[in-house]
């Protein structure tokens, strides 16, 4: 079963004189122990999809229409009370600067007693949250000896450890991760994802990541979806997006990323900006960029979203009615 | 000062037949702070190089490790506290002002990291341009506008037209970086100090700029100075890469020497960490603890050495020179002593 299916989903902002539609029909599973990585660049709606799935869009946001079910809940209809017992106790979210997230005049102990008072239904009495607060801080490599101390008092990465700890207080079976790493140097951010992965295979949850950073993503996650203009152009497993991209825009992508390793040689990014999403898109919303458009096609209707191998989807006209070979990128 | 030991860490090793455009001798920059209890930050120590004509040179280190500081002090806009800067074979003065000054800049100009914050929004396009063409008088005023439209097309941004009467904001990240460039290349720079020019940007604009540097710097001869924290940026940019840590440079040398066969541990550290899914799925794991230290309070020797595997015991008493690994490769790392070059 899935733990989380998204279904059609339609979320954006309602302003004044006109609407974003940061996401438009999309469509997601994660299975239960699941790595799914969400990759697009500033303004493809990738956030807006993360606050969504636990009805956190911040005003003006709302969910225009669509389905979230979790473990067979509806997310969209429930109560905000019943939302609550399952916010951190089931999803939980870690956002990008955990500078934002911590309250600064608070101390890590009484942040994270915090989360368990407001989403746990025991009564904690001091002794065992404080044990178990530790035992978090623990699992993330940070000394317990920190927990008397107050958000300015650690670095950068610690303080995103924390509130990875803060996320895993209740084990959840779904972490949300906002570009929780972007803030952080390369050194740093490949220890906590090695040790997020240890941990992973350990207490076995779920995570939905999110980021721009397409060479990292191929790294660490199970499945990978391409996210532009707020609808899912593409999704497999990240060794096949990788060695085979179908999708002009997710090839573009892979292709601006020199690679670290190997020879140094041109190569040509993605011309062109992302679309404006407060306006409507006619047809696929990549067109004006993509170098292999069909005239007369591409502008005029959207293209469907088409499996083309076992867990290979692609939203794209180029392999329409079988006009492309399956699974043959002429690039 | 003790920790600058000035005369033994020149590395020797500038080619005869290029040109030299700028050398940097034992540049130190430090900042105090504090109200009551002064303290000093060593934000570059000891830092040496050098760029040759037409040569990109990336500086690479993660934050803090005093990359912006070295481009911020050859750009004017700080001064050193120690060390010599040259600009071909002149010795720049610490403290310049108006026309010498004005003269310098000339020859450096900066492209900076977040070109929203690095353009007046008041002002339009044609006169942020425009500027730099009169104070330091590149054509007759007849021709300014033509020079301008030039500049812009030779930026990527057609039609010129377009752009001339338009407001910082109103032009998105990628094109607003490429009007910085622009603003940059006006006055016919030899040096160019790009600060994290792509940082900012989305990734699919990243490339474009990259490319624009690259093909402007065949076009017109220009040296960079290109700050980065991204190691394969780098690779993909530069000639030759000096890495950074604790405001000393570690390791300098050609980029694909430096990234293929990495010596200093902090390198190897970054090449680790680094994501590189063209070399499979496995990353590999990195094992190192610690963080970079406090630069009020480095620790004696060399910087890396709390975080280092293959610690010596000297590396404790006295910081490391700079050693010859390669040709033209030089490590700041015991484990280099005496091995020849080659």
């Amino acid at each position: 079963m899935n733990l989380l299916s998204i279904e059609n989903l339609k979320a954006g902002y309602k302003l004044k004189n006109y609407t974003v539609e940061a996401v438009n029909n999309v469509s997601l599973e994660v299975q239960e122990n699941e790595f799914l990585g969400i990759v697009g660049e500033s303004g493809c709606g990738k956030s807006t999809l993360a606050l969504a799935v636990i009805r956190l869009l911040p005003f003006p946001g709302e969910i225009f229409s669509g389905r979230i079910r979790f473990k067979g809940q509806d997310i969209i209809t429930l109560s905000e009370n019943d939302l609550r017992k399952i916010r951190w106790k089931e999803i939980s979210i870690v956002f990008q600067s955990s500078m934002n997230c911590l309250n600064p005049v608070k101390k890590i102990k009484d942040q994270m007693s915090d989360v368990m008072i407001y989403h746990d239904n025991h009564n904690h009495n001091g002794a065992q949250s404080v044990e178990r607060i530790s035992k978090a801080l623990e699992l993330v490599n940070v000394s317990p000896k920190y927990l008397e101390a107050y958000p300015h008092q650690l670095s950068g990465g610690m303080k995103q450890r924390v509130v990875i700890a803060m996320a895993l207080l209740l084990k959840p079976s779904l972490i949300i991760m906002d570009e929780p790493t972007t803030a952080l140097d390369v050194v740093v951010q490949r220890k906590i994802l090695q040790d997020l992965e240890d941990l992973r295979k350990e207490l076995g949850f779920a995570v939905i990541f999110i980021t721009h950073d397409f060479s990292l993503l191929i790294e660490i996650s199970d499945t990978i979806a391409v996210m532009y203009a707020g609808t899912i152009v593409e999704k497999a497993p990240s060794y096949t997006i990788f060695s085979r991209p179908l999708h002009p825009y997710t090839y573009g992508l892979i292709n601006s990323f020199p690679p670290l390793t190997g020879e140094r040689k041109r190569r040509e990014g993605i011309p062109g900006n992302p679309p404006d999403l407060s306006t409507k898109i006619e047809g696929c919303p990549f067109f004006e960029r993509c170098s292999k458009h069909i005239e007369g096609v591409c502008e005029e209707s959207e293209p469907p979203n088409m499996e083309i191998e076992n867990n290979h989807t692609v939203k794209c006209h180029l392999y329409n009615e079988g006009k492309f070979i399956n699974g043959k990128n002429s690039k | 000062m003790e920790r600058t030991q000035s005369e033994r860490a020149i590395p020797k090793n500038i080619e005869k037949n290029e040109t030299v455009v700028m050398r940097v001798e034992n540049l130190t920059k430090e900042f105090e702070i504090g109200r009551f209890k002064k303290k000093i930050v060593h934000a570059v120590t000891d830092v040496s190089f050098h760029i040759n004509s037409g040569e990109i040179l990336a500086l690479v280190g993660e934050s803090g490790c005093g990359k912006t500081t070295v481009a911020r002090v050859l750009g004017q806009l700080y001064e050193p506290t120690s060390g010599q800067i040259y600009l071909y074979d002149k010795e720049v003065p610490k403290k310049m002002r108006g026309q010498q000054r004005l003269e310098y800049r000339k020859h450096v100009q900066m492209v900076f990291q977040d070109p929203y914050a690095a353009m007046n929004p008041l002002h339009t396009i044609e006169y942020i341009l425009q500027r730099p063409l009169e104070l330091h008088k590149i054509v007759e005023k007849d021709f300014i506008e033509e020079k301008i439209r030039e500049l812009l097309e030779m930026c990527g941004l057609f039609p010129a037209e377009r752009f001339l009467n338009r407001y910082p904001h109103e032009l998105s990240g990628g094109q607003l970086q490429r009007v910085g460039i622009a603003r940059a290349l006006a006055v016919g720079p030899v040096l160019i100090l790009a600060d994290e020019p792509t940082s900012m940007l989305d990734v699919s604009i990243r490339l474009g700029i990259m490319n624009l540097m690259l093909d402007l710097k065949e076009k017109e001869n220009t040296s960079y100075l290109f700050i980065t924290h991204d190691l394969a940026g780098a690779h993909y940019m530069a000639d030759r890469i000096a890495v950074m840590y604790a405001g000393y440079i570690v390791e300098i040398g050609s980029s694909t020497e430096v990234i293929n066969r990495p010596q200093h541990p902090y390198t190897q550290l970054l090449k680790k960490a680094a994501p590189k899914p063209e070399t499979g799925l496995n990353p590999e794991k990195i094992d190192v603890e610690g963080a970079v230290p406090d630069l009020t309070n480095l620790p004696k020797g060399c910087p890396f050495r709390p975080r280092c595997k293959h610690v010596l015991p000297k590396c404790e008493e006295e910081l490391p020179l700079m050693y010859p690994s390669a040709e033209g490769h030089f490590v700041r790392c015991y484990l280099y002593e005496g091995t020849s070059p080659g």
